[in-house]
């Protein structure tokens, strides 16, 4: 992969964004440096010790094709609420014909990456590479070759009223490549609902990586919703870097439905006092599907909260990761750390890896964490067939059930339907959609 | 409607039932008493059609159908209910879903269309009237913290919403407060009828003082030891099980 990134860097670095500006140019070429000394990471590596990139490693991609084929209904169909803030970003390129920005202000920025590397340079210098330290390969590669994104500032006690859907689109040849790169800035005392959708529309094969930075700031207040349903030929490396502070809530679900090979690490840091995020995360995999999730929570102040359940269903011969890492630092007494990993196997074959990693350096701490393993409950499918109800669909209703309280937990009644909607078809159980609600 | 020649089941390589013979005719309602770990709920599960029973000899028939093929949903389609001594509790599917998927498994079986979704309300409501129990129970994950007669209550009004042609009521007299059993027998009795068959699984006479049965067995060590009218019931509560192999 590494001499084919040069040859792609080579033939597109005069279209990049910012392929002007000085500093990103040595930035994405500081980052090209990095990528080819350490190249992808190995299962020798212990956060990469059960999900093996070396296919990926082996494979050549070439940058994506901007596509003019995606009709606004594929985009419609697809989102929340068609009234809502919507960028989309096809091939990871910002489309403005299918975007719609419904609530703007002085105080509220929203915009895709190039635009706003030209209408905030200062603030997007002053932020790119400062928060995300080239410290890793998806890091280092997203950073020399992406493409676009979304930036979204919110200044002082702003509340966006309408939810901002950040749609990613594919629709390319086989084997190429999109790099995304998103900014969040909630100031002081803001709200706003995120939510990032993944779909395609094709089943070619595809890397993507994607990094987004947000920065949380004092009593501010972010819900951040994942849909992940990329075809099942997709490779998708995520990172999600969040910089709490004081008082802050930051609110995180994700749904993994898709893909082939998805790994996702969410790194949060709860900078100041009291700031308190709930991580859940539900991933349902089917064939051979992979899907790794590894979070990093790391507690530096005092009075800090950190809440995590993550549930996974695997049927067939898919197999998934949860790696929670917490890190208490000294300074952080009366931490409250909760975490939680509920895994469904379906099939004799799927698989699940699942490890709490726990790093604990005061003792004025409370610190919880369970992973469970299980099969359907024979006696409560007993129960239900006993009532009438066909094997298979009683299957269906417990494996259904087992991730309900999950979605329910969502307060936004529409975004839980679309979580549940997708849900409910991965498990080929569309006929509960009126069970659900 | 319900005829069990010399069932014979393990359980691994234990020797639960040693031969039962039992008939159930419409419009007859048995009792079957007896000592802890007899096998009575063995006996009704084996009935109702659960797995990990190992079923060596002896004939089971419903309806002059052939039990021992049939799989439980088709079972309950055809007419048979079981009240659970322990009923599930199951997170994640709501309770309404299940009586309303439940009766129309058993209308699809009858050759009817699924029931209106107002009609389907109006009909559980007035059957949650009759059992005094709240609307809210509709809208619970099944049995999940239900009190134990709750569970009871909630058994009940699965029956009488499907109305079977035979109900096994494995101990659902346990657990009651007085008023809730004089409730439940009540709902029992509402069932009852010229057409319909129910074994009550009972440790109690109690029970009995409300829903006369017909015959009442004494199952013991896996054999029915014992048949008779309601009076033996009343033997029984005075003397026990001592003495009834003989
Ligand atoms: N799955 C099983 N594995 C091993 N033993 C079993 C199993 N199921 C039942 N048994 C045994 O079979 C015997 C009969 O059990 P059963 O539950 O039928 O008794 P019961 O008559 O219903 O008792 P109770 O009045 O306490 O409800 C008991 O000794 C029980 O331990
Ligand atoms: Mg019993």
């Amino acid at each position: 992969m590494q001499q084919h990134l040069i040859e792609q860097y080579q033939q597109h670095k005069q279209n990049f964004v910012g392929y002007k500006d000085e500093w990103l140019v040595e930035l994405r070429e500081e980052a090209l440096a990095y990528f080819l000394d350490k190249g992808l990471p190995t299962t020798k590596e212990e956060h990469y010790k059960y999900t093996n990139l070396n296919k990926l490693a082996r494979s050549s991609y070439h940058l994506s094709h901007a596509s003019s084929s995606v009709s606004k209904e594929q985009i419609s169909n697809r989102v929340i609420n068609t009234s809502n803030n919507i960028l989309v970003f096809i091939n990871g390129y910002y489309s403005a014909s299918h975007s719609q920005i419904v609530e703007s202000h002085n105080n509220l920025y929203i915009a895709n990456f190039a635009t706003a590397l030209k209408e905030k340079n200062k603030l997007i210098t002053n932020y790119l590479g400062k928060q995300v330290s080239l410290d890793n390969s998806i890091t280092a590669l997203n950073t020399v070759m992406h493409q676009d994104g979304a930036v979204i500032l919110l200044d002082k006690n702003v509340k966006v009223e309408h939810p901002i859907e950040l749609v990613f689109i594919h629709h390319d040849d086989d084997k190429s490549m999109q790099h995304v790169r998103n900014l969040v800035i909630a100031s002081e005392n803001s709200q706003a609902t995120l939510i990032e959708h993944h779909y395609a529309l094709d089943e070619s094969e595809y890397l993507k990586t994607i990094i987004t930075e947000i920065d949380s700031g004092a009593n501010s207040q972010l819900n951040y919703y994942k849909l992940q349903c990329e075809n099942k030929n997709a490779h998708q490396l995520s990172q999600l870097d969040v910089h709490q502070h004081q008082d802050s809530h930051f609110n995180y679900m994700s749904l993994d439905i898709g893909g082939k090979l998805i790994r996702h690490d969410i790194n949060i840091k709860l900078l100041s006092s009291n700031a308190t995020c709930q991580l859940n995360g539900l991933y349902i995999a089917k064939s051979k599907q992979h899907i790794d999730n590894h979070t990093c929570i790391e507690h530096q102040s005092p009075y800090s909260t950190s809440m995590e359940n993550f549930k996974g269903i695997l049927d067939d011969k898919a197999r998934a990761v949860f790696n929670g890492r917490v890190i208490v630092q000294e300074g952080a007494i009366k931490t409250n750390a909760q975490q939680n990993n509920a895994n469904l196997l379906l099939s004799n074959d799927a698989e699940i890896d699942t490890k709490p990693q726990l790093e604990i350096f005061n003792d004025d701490v409370q610190c919880a964490h369970g992973a469970t393993v299980g099969q359907l409950d024979e006696q409560a499918l007993f129960y239900l067939c006993a009532r009438g109800i066909d094997q298979q669909q009683a299957k269906t209703l417990l494996t259904f059930g087992f991730a309900k309280a999950l979605i329910n937990a969502i307060s936004d009644s529409r975004i839980r339907h679309k979580f549940t909607e997708l849900a409910l078809s991965k498990l080929d159980a569309e006929q509960l959609i009126q069970e659900s609600f | 409607m319900l005829k069990i020649e010399n069932l014979q089941v393990n359980v691994g390589d234990k020797n639960i039932l040693q031969g039962i013979d039992l008939e159930v005719k419409a419009g007859e309602v048995h009792a079957i008493m007896g000592p802890n770990g007899s096998g009575k709920s063995t006996l009704s599960n084996v009935i109702a059609g659960k797995d990990g029973y190992d079923i060596t000899q002896g004939k089971m028939t419903f309806l002059n159908q052939d039990l021992t093929t049939l799989e439980p949903e088709d079972r309950a389609r055809k007419g048979l209910f079981l009240s659970f001594q322990y009923p599930v509790e199951i997170p994640g599917v709501s309770n309404i879903y299940l009586l309303k998927a439940a009766l129309n498994a058993k209308r699809a079986e009858d050759g009817l269309d699924e029931i209106d979704a107002f009609d389907f309300l109006q009909l559980v409501k007035s059957k949650m009237a009759e059992l005094k129990m709240d609307e809210d129970f509709l809208y619970r994950d099944i049995n999940s913290g239900f009190s134990g007669g709750e569970k009871k209550r909630n058994e009940i009004l699965q029956m009488s919403l499907l109305e079977p042609k035979l109900a096994i009521l494995d101990e659902t007299d346990s657990g009651l407060d007085i008023d809730a059993l004089k409730i439940v027998a009540e709902g029992i009795n509402r069932l009852r009828s010229a057409d319909k068959g129910i074994i009550l699984v009972t440790h109690y006479q109690r029970l009995l003082d409300y829903v006369q049965p017909d015959f009442v067995h004494v199952l013991a060590k896996g054999k029915i030891q014992k048949s008779g009218d309601k009076s033996l019931a009343l033997t029984l509560e005075k003397s026990g099980y001592a003495g009834i192999n003989d």
